[in-house]
Order: structure tokens, then sequence, then C-alpha cells
């Protein structure tokens, strides 16, 4: 049977007068896929991430999401996604527990329990009642996660979303991340540099370089025998310099 | 469920204001203003010693004062907060990610404005009748009805600085750029009808005082339409241009 399309991306580009940006991207997602975004600073990721959830808008290309277009039918289009783009970002002067209930208004039918229930899933639920303003970063990363997770949904873009946190933290949301995808079949778009990390949580990715989806692969189909993502990705990476370079 | 989002960032935007310091200190400043010149005044008519009776004028005379100064310099600071503070501390994002359109996400921010100076306005009306029942004594409830004309049809005014304050503050990344060059636009605009009598006509910054056709026997209605279409056009055209370059922009 064939999964539900979450996230339908199509000749997206966008330009910056920096002249940076990106150039014609298109990719797809399915219900239970974990993409990863890999590509080195500057590669575009931030860039499609933004115009994926409306932050940008684009020159050229379409979003669609769960069959909805972003451009003209935002609201549905974005009433199952959660996301963390860019920065763990939340108003300082309120508690945790304040910020996720200024997200919870959007979405009717949040059960007032869900928001401890989401600050739990984080461990942030000792600190419910301190303002986010005193929060280190690892902090407000869980919680622009429980804000992202908050409303139950079934796509999840995430940028970066290990910066600042130690060891334990990025451990819990990798395991998070599996189990929302395994147990829910939530579909997770997550950038990140810490692609040895992201080797054991993703079954596709793409590789941005220069604006320009330069790979975009099954996992599984892909590595070598005792080959690491990690690896694949130098070899990609380098390829594309050379051609470039010739070009 | 079409009007679902707007309400919620509207609470939403509510409660951000609410619960910052600035938005109480202000909030305090508007119920102790009336509250001092009341005072002042008890001492001014106890010093003459003979009958003047200035109670019944503390409601006009501070919806003078603040329309002509308080009000609009907290419209601005808030207006700041609201769009370009919020900008810079990236905190805007959090609810355009949100199932939210552009259009309501700036509508429920323009309507939390709104909320504001109807709260104020409130706030000082209430603090001055009451001290004008102090120093005045019944006398001040003949003067009631005018009285409450007067600060509701002061929110027009206030509403459409307010919303050219919006309009300053999409042009900016930082807060202080912002709340300088709106200082500077509103203190030229007060000097502007002395410099060119003709053109303050024209001036959104010169009817401050449009609740004064509306008190007593007042100006003509010709006037007070007049007046009225100025302030709806320069809040339409606010309004406006500050969706425009609301939509556009990226974050």
């Amino acid at each position: 049977m064939e999964r539900e399309r979450v996230l339908e991306v199509k000749d997206a580009a966008k330009r910056f007068r920096n002249g940076r940006g990106i150039k014609g991207v298109s990719l797809e997602l399915s219900r239970g896929d974990v993409y990863g975004l890999f590509g080195p600073n500057g590669a575009g990721k931030t860039t499609l991430l933004k115009l994926i959830t409306g932050l940008i808008r684009p020159d050229r290309g379409t979003v669609h999401l769960f069959g909805k277009p972003a451009a003209t039918r935002f609201e549905e289009a974005m009433s199952r996604v959660g996301c963390v783009i860019e920065s763990a970002d939340a108003y300082e002067f309120m508690s945790a527990y304040d910020n996720l209930k200024l997200a919870a208004r959007f979405y009717p039918g949040i059960a007032a329990g869900r928001i401890d229930q989401a600050l739990e899933e984080v461990g942030l639920a000792p600190y419910k009642k301190e303002k986010a303003g005193g929060f280190s970063l690892g902090m407000k990363q869980r919680l622009a996660l429980a804000a992202a997770l908050l409303p139950g949904p079934e796509l999840v873009i995430l940028d970066e979303p290990t910066n600042g946190l130690d060891i334990e933290g990025m451990v819990d949301i990798r395991r998070t991340i599996e189990r929302l995808a395994r147990e829910q079949g939530i579909a997770f778009i997550i950038s990140s540099h810490m692609i040895g990390d992201m080797e054991k949580l993703v079954n596709r990715f793409g590789i941005l370089q220069g604006g320009e989806l330069i790979r975009q692969e099954r996992l599984q189909d892909l590595l070598p025998e005792g080959t690491t993502l990690e690896q694949y990705y130098m070899a990609q990476i380098q390829s594309k310099k050379e051609a470039d370079a010739y070009a | 469920m079409l009007m679902h989002s707007l309400k919620a960032n509207w609470l939403n935007e509510m409660e951000k204001l609410w619960v910052q310091r600035r938005t109480k200190g202000f909030l305090l400043l508007t119920l102790l203003i009336p509250a001092a010149a009341a005072a002042a005044m008890a001492l001014l008519q106890r010093s003459a010693g003979f009958g003047l009776e200035l109670g019944g004028d503390v409601p006009m005379l501070m919806l003078g004062l603040f329309t002509t100064l308080f009000l609009p310099l907290f419209l601005m600071m808030t207006a700041v907060d609201l769009f370009t503070g919020e900008a810079a501390a990236r905190t805007l994002k959090l609810a355009l990610v949100r199932p939210i359109t552009r259009a309501k996400l700036f509508a429920s921010k323009v309507l939390a404005l709104a909320a504001y100076i109807a709260v104020h306005l409130a706030a000082v009306w209430l603090t001055s009748v009451a001290a004008g029942l102090l120093l005045n004594g019944p006398g001040m409830l003949g003067r009631l009805a005018g009285s409450a004309l007067a600060y509701a049809v002061a929110f027009a005014p206030m509403f459409a600085i307010g919303l050219i304050a919006v309009l300053i503050a999409q042009r900016f990344t930082s807060s202080a750029g912002a709340l300088g060059l709106m200082i500077f636009v509103f203190a030229a605009a007060k000097l502007l009808p002395y410099v060119l009598p003709e053109a303050a006509v024209w001036s959104v910054f010169s009817h401050t005082d449009w609740h004064t056709l509306w008190v007593g026997d007042g100006a003509s209605a010709g006037k007070r339409l007049n007046t009225f279409f100025i302030l709806v056009s320069y809040s339409m055209m606010a309004y406006m241009g500050s969706l425009m370059m609301f939509e556009r922009k990226p974050f």
C-alpha cells in the first residue's frame, strides 16, 4: 500500500541578494520517512526549510503539504506540521508552560494535560514554571521540540535539533524521533551537521551543495558494505567541487 | 474555524503584552497621572481660596494630555514591540510557522494594538472621572456623557497614529531605529502647523484633538466628517502598506 505523501517540493528556487539560495530543488516525503538534509554551511539547508514552512517565499516552484498548496492554503497545510527552524527561540519573559500554552491556542481540541505531557516528553517538566530566558541553549532546544510536537503533528521539520544539547540530550532526541516515526508514522525532515549521529536515524537523505540537491537517496540502497554515511558524504562533496572546478 | 487562528493569536498577543513589565508600568502611569493632576488641582483650589471649579475639567484636560503626548508615545513603543522587537528577538517566526496566514497574524497584532488603545482610554477616563467627582462632587455628573463621548471618539486618531507606527516598524530590523524615526516623525508633524499651517491640515497628527469637535457645541457635522475621512484614509493607507510589507518580508 502506498504511504501518504506528506511533503512535495517541486522545482523550488530562491536567490538572495548575496547570490546564495537554492536552485530548482525537488523532494518528496511520505509518512514514516526520516529524511536527513546534509550540506556544508551556506549550502541552503535552512533556506529550503524556511521555504517549506512559509518563512520565505520562493522565486519559483511549489510546496505542497499533505496535498495542500502552502502558497494558497497555508493554514490547512500547516495544521499537521510542527517545526523548529534556524534556532530554538522562545518568549523569554514567559515560563516554559506559558510558551506552550501560546502554541496550543492555534490548535482546537488540545487537552490541558497535553502541555504537561509534552514537557514531560522532553524532560522539562521540573522546570515548567521557570522563565525561558533563564534556560540554557539545550533546554531551549528541548522546549522548542516540545512546542513542535505539542499538536501531535504528522510531519516534523527540525533544523539542527541537537545544537547545544549534551550527549544525553542528543540520545534522548534521537530516541524520541525513532519512536515517533516507528510507532506513529510521523515523518521527519532534519537538517544536521552531526552526520554520524544521523546515520542511525534516517532512512533517506539528501545532500545540498551550492543551493543544489546534488544527491537524494534511500540509505539502505546506497551505502556499500563498510562505508559510512560520513565517507559517502565527503566523497560526494569532493566530487561536486571538482566538477564545478572543471566547469 | 476560519476565525479561530485570528482569535488565538489575538489572545496570544494580549497575553504577551500583559506579562511585560513595561505594559504594566504604562498602565500604572495612566492611572497615576490623572490622580496626581487632580491632587494638584485640589491644592490650587484650596490655595486660591475662591470658588474655582476645576474638577469637572479633569477628564477633558487628561484626554488632551494623553492624546497629545503619552498615548502616542506608548503606542509607538508597543508597535515596535509587536513587530520590530519580535522580529529582532526571532520570536515572530514562532507564530509564523503555526497554522495562521500572515494576513491574519498581522490583523491580530493590529487588533491587540486597538485593544491596548481602548484599555488606556478607559483607564484614563475612569480615573479622571473619579478624580473629578472627588474634586467637584455632583457637579461632575452632568458632564459624564459628554466626556465619555469624547473619549470614545478619541480612539480614531490614536488608532491612525498606531497604524502609522506599525507602518514605520515594518521598515526596521532594530527597535531603537524604528522608535527613533517614529519619535522624529511625530515631533516634526507636531511642529508642522507652526511652519506650514496649510499642509498641517492634511496631517493626521494635527487631528489628535479630534475629540474637541464633539464636546459642547463643538463643530459642524461637515467638519467632523471631513476629519473623520482624513483619519480613515490614513488608517487604511497605513494598514494596507504595512500588510504588504509584512506579507513579503522574509523571516
